[in-house]
């Protein structure tokens, strides 16, 4: 994407920006691209984060505005902020094509909301305009002039009802500082340059992309800042990563019941834009329980144009499935780590394998994801190391019936400290409803087999308490499992000891049915010294007798100093 | 085996100097008596490799971060060895080959003619203490120390040096003893060397003819591929028993401070040094009584189960130990040393098989989904006896090695004040040398 942009050489030098990317203005694309790559690569190795560094400048800044209020509170108030600031830019795009009133536009109506709708684009009412706020930025009353913006854009944009904070005008806010971080939002530049020539297709695509990563990228910070919250953590994104890599979720219904903001979903959207595929080739279903979080997820989500069907409202999926006939093509969830506080019906239509522990969710929400698993669906899903092994309250029984019922396709042992604000291990699982041939996607016959795969050694520490899968890691990962699954014989797939190992139902069974990656791959080759026994010993028993006259010679010099100091005989 | 020593006093200033030093002795503060070395290149642990020429040290106690093959940052040799000091967590190490450092180390030799390197060394080592997080060099620096004249610095580090070098070389010829042991346990039980000798035709290498003849002459198919004939291969868990440990009340003081060891992880002694005979914790026989955990016989390897999975420890005097970790006994004519080999050959796999929500774990269960080669019990008894005399003498060299350090540490301060003379030594030294 951002070598997309880089080539095509919209992405230019801006206040602020960092010079570790590659701004460039009219470069060839060849060259370009060799830089925007080497700019990736220099960044992962520093710190692993793909981040603009002015991203992480933007934070420092808006971090500072942060003050003593909670990093939960902020993440609201300033990501409210950036999306009022992304519709108000692109709106203001939208506006100058249809005042030049050129090729399409000829004869548009710039004041006509419909005009903005059938391009896709929100229509922002003037009082609501970025503008508007930022020079009234150093008012008292700018706190109630933003809720006013947010309140009118949803008046006016019905998909975005309920969606927006409203609470700027509160007297625990100071309207000081409101106003810097307005000031600092500002700074994302976003407007094409008129002079650069930029074709308007391409200056859409840039705001899109641009605010997103920030706005990413604050989701990210904020969710490091955060505390635990209920077993509930924002998902990194290289495990996001991992989980999209895997499943090549090219097309079909997406379907995540434990969205949180949203982050499966971009990932996705990412991934089919990378493999030449256009945002609508897959639809996206989703359900969050919390109602502050699903709204991050809509505005996640519309702020990159992607459409979303998160229900009606928040709800818990297990209380309420707000999809309830949604038959998924892939799942892909983080859901929380253990919960032991669910509603469950005993009675439940999706208790097939039978009925989960009240104390734990994790075979609940397994449960429930083969639920919505269309025939030839496949979900992958992180879940807590605990799964893999437990034996408590018939979580056993589970995991054993859907062993036999053949659907466990991939078992990934993830390394220690991925998450931001836990060290909890993770697993990731990923189910298929049909492991027969399928020449469509190009899998072979797996019936009755699962791919073990034991990553635990993979990843770099970014600091002294985290870690993450690079770039490498995850092809290693996902290459493994896509040439495991693939009909195609080049390239086929062999057991690794240490890493991977693919093994069959009975196997599992022996095993007592626990899916731990670890007890399938074995241990690593060790490298044999190479040192045959005939001549290791002889060189030890050398090395061992000089040792002893050495030792014969210090005691010696110890008796005699300690005669010295008159001790001793 | 070397902790910081804790005799001396911190000296603030020359007031808090040695109330009576000997005739001759001065008292100073250290910026005046060593040089600073130069550091040449700076490595880290990204520019070292995993095997080179030149050692490079980071600011830990023992061991190296890496290697490289360039020009060493510090000319060191046995003769002229160079001490450093770690700004941050305060260790000093002796070093006695060319080596490269990385940041905040300081290679450092006492200024000549002035003061004697060892001398320096013994005199400062351990005396700044690691408080918060900050560069302690400034404090280092302005130490004050009682400066004998050289020839009684010589003296003085030549007999605690003496003491050193010993323990140092106690270490070293267990790690040879220990390669041998091991050696011997790969070459009978995981390469089958005698068995495919005398497939072969061939004698089996180093073996007398009793021991020789324990060994068959063919190998079977088995579910672990071929082994030799009449061995077989069944889970770890049928051939040993497990033990396990507890933590007696902490708040009860009569189940404390006893003279029974009690082992925990920290306590596991380095691979090559095989035994533990002395825990940084004990407990009485009252506080064995009354919790879960025993008494365990010599002979018994501990394997820590849960958190760090597979470290070893084999009970060198009876201890008993925490519930972090399993005594493993063999069963049946399982003999002791060949146990504690065993799970040392099976470690990697026991901790590929752990699992658990927040730690790894290994349990009793682990064991059974192990499955390992085993010979017939007399060969395994061969074996024991075969290596005893090794193993003996690694426990005794652990045993003399703690009585050094103790020797050690009780005559440096007496040295350094003065109260004892090293001087008479030196010429007996001499001698010896």
């Amino acid at each position: 994407m951002k070598t997309e942009l880089v080539g095509r050489g919209i992405v230019k030098r801006g206040r602020g920006r960092s010079d570790s990317v590659s701004l460039v203005g009219a470069e060839p694309v060849a060259k370009a691209t060799a830089q925007a790559k080497n700019g990736r690569k220099a960044r992962a190795s520093s710190n692993g984060t793909a981040n603009l560094g002015f991203e992480a400048k933007l934070w420092l800044t808006a971090d500072k505005l942060r003050n003593n209020m909670d990093a939960a509170e902020y993440k609201h108030v300033v990501l409210g902020l950036i999306f009022l600031k992304y519709i108000s830019d692109s709106f203001e795009e939208q506006r100058a094509k249809l005042l030049a009133g050129e090729g399409d536009y000829e004869g548009a109506n710039p004041e006509d909301p419909d005009e903005y709708k059938a391009e896709n684009v929100f229509w922002v009412p003037a009082e609501a305009r970025w503008h508007q706020l930022q020079a009234n930025a150093k008012q008292p009353t700018i706190g109630k002039l933003v809720d006013d913006a947010m309140v009118a854009i949803e008046r006016d944009n019905p998909r975005l009802k309920g969606v927006l904070p409203k609470d700027y005008a509160r007297p625990g806010l100071d309207k000081q500082r409101l106003g810097e971080l307005i000031d600092v939002i500002a700074t994302i530049e976003l407007t094409a340059s008129r002079e650069s020539g930029a074709s308007e297709g391409e200056q859409t695509h840039r705001s899109v992309d641009l605010l997103g990563r920030v706005y990413e990228y604050f989701l990210t910070r904020f969710a490091s800042a955060e505390g635990k919250n209920g077993g509930q953590f924002y998902t990194p994104s290289c495990v996001v990563r991992c989980l999209v890599e895997m499943l090549e979720p090219y097309k079909g219904r997406i379907y995540d019941p434990c969205c949180g903001s949203g982050g499966m979903f971009v990932q996705s959207e990412k991934f089919v834009e990378s493999h030449g595929g256009k945002l609508g080739d897959i639809s996206i279903y989703g359900q969050e329980s919390n109602a502050t979080t699903r709204r991050l997820a809509v505005m996640n989500l519309a702020l990159r144009g992607i459409e979303a069907d998160f229900g009606p409202e928040h709800a818990d999926s297990f209380r309420r499935d707000l999809h309830p006939d949604l038959r998924a093509d892939y799942v892909l969830a983080n859901p929380p780590f253990n919960d032991s506080d669910w509603v469950r019906r005993d009675d439940d239509v999706r208790w097939q394998f039978g009925v989960p522990p009240k104390g734990n969710a994790n075979f609940a929400w397994v449960q429930h994801f083969l639920h919505h698993l269309a025939p030839q669906g496949m979900a992958g899903f992180v879940l807590a190391n605990g799964s893999m092994s437990s034996n408590q309250s018939g979580e056993g029984e589970i995991r054993k019936a859907l062993i036999e019922a053949d659907l466990v396709d991939c078992m990934v042992a993830m390394p220690g400290q991925l998450f931001y604000s836990t060290q909890i291990p993770v697993c990731l699982w990923f189910l298929a409803k049909s492991k027969a041939a399928d020449s469509q996607r190009g899998f072979r016959d797996r019936r009755g087999h699962t791919l073990f795969i034991d990553a635990r050694k993979l990843g770099s520490l970014i600091d002294r308490v985290h870690r993450e899968l690079l770039e490498a890691d995850l092809e290693k990962i996902s290459g493994t499992y896509h040439r495991w699954r693939s009909a195609d014989s080049v390239g086929s797939y062999d057991d690794v000891p240490g890493f991977c190992k693919s093994a069959t139902i009975a196997e599992i069974a022996a095993h007592g049915h626990v899916l731990t990656p670890g007890r399938y791959v074995g241990a690593e080759e060790v490298e044999d010294d190479g040192e045959p026994f005939e001549e290791k010993m002889p060189r030890l028993v050398a090395e061992l007798e000089a040792q002893f006259a050495e030792s014969a010679r210090l005691e010696q010099a110890i008796k005699a100093n300690l005669r010295g100091l008159g001790y001793g005989a | 085996m070397a902790r910081d020593w804790p005799h001396l006093p911190k000296l603030q200033s020359e007031d808090d100097a040695f109330s009576v030093a000997p005739e001759g002795w001065s008292t100073c503060q250290i910026e005046h008596i060593f040089e600073k070395l130069e550091i040449g290149k700076r490595f880290d642990q990204k520019t070292s490799f995993p095997s080179g020429k030149i050692p490079v040290i980071d600011q830990s106690a023992y061991g190296f971060v890496g290697y490289h093959d360039e020009e060493p940052g510090v000319v060191a040799a046995k003769t002229s060895p160079v001490i450093t000091f770690a700004n941050h967590t305060c260790e000093m190490r002796v070093m006695r080959r060319p080596f490269s450092v990385i940041q905040n180390v300081f290679p450092m030799v006492g200024r000549p003619g002035v003061c004697e390197t060892l001398f320096f060394y013994y005199s400062t080592k351990g005396r700044v203490h690691l408080e918060e997080y900050k560069g302690h060099y400034p404090d280092f620096r302005r130490l004050w120390i009682n400066l004998p004249p050289l020839a009684e610095q010589k003296a003085i580090a030549a007999v605690l040096g003496a003491l050193d070098d010993k323990i140092e070389l106690n270490r070293r010829m267990n790690a040879t003893l220990e390669a041998m042991a091991r050696a011997l346990y790969q070459s009978w039980f995981v390469d089958f060397d005698p068995v495919r000798a005398k497939l072969d035709g061939r004698e089996p290498v180093g073996l007398d003819p009793a021991t020789a003849a324990l060994f068959p002459e063919h190998f079977v198919e088995s579910a672990l591929g071929p082994i030799p004939q009449r061995w077989e291969v069944c889970s770890l868990a049928n051939k040993i028993e497990l033990l396990s440990g507890g933590t007696p009340k902490t708040s009860e003081p009569n189940y404390w401070d006893g003279d029974i060891p009690w082992y925990s992880v920290k306590d596991a002694p380095s691979e090559t040094d095989i035994w533990v005979i002395q825990t940084e914790k004990q407990v009485t026989k009252l506080g064995v009584d009354n919790s879960a955990t025993q008494v365990l016989p010599e002979g018994t390897t501990i394997i820590s189960a849960r958190g760090t999975v597979g470290r070893l420890a084999l009970v060198g005097t009876q201890m008993a130990m925490n519930q972090s970790c399993y005594g493993v006994r063999g069963v049946n004519a399982y003999a002791d040393f060949f146990t504690y080999f065993s799970l040392r050959q099976a470690t990697a796999d026991l901790q590929q098989r752990t699992h658990g929500t927040v730690f790894d774990t290994i349990t009793r269960q682990t064991f059974e989904t192990l499955d390992y080669i085993f010979p017939p019990a007399p060969l395994m008894q061969a074996f024991d006896r075969t290596v005893e005399p090794s193993l003996a003498q690694m426990r005794a060299n652990i045993h003399q090695s703690h009585t050094l350090t103790t020797l050690r540490d009780t005559l440096l301060p007496k040295l350094l004040s003065g109260e004892l003379m090293a001087k008479d030594a030196e010429s007996l030294i001499g001698k010896v040398a």
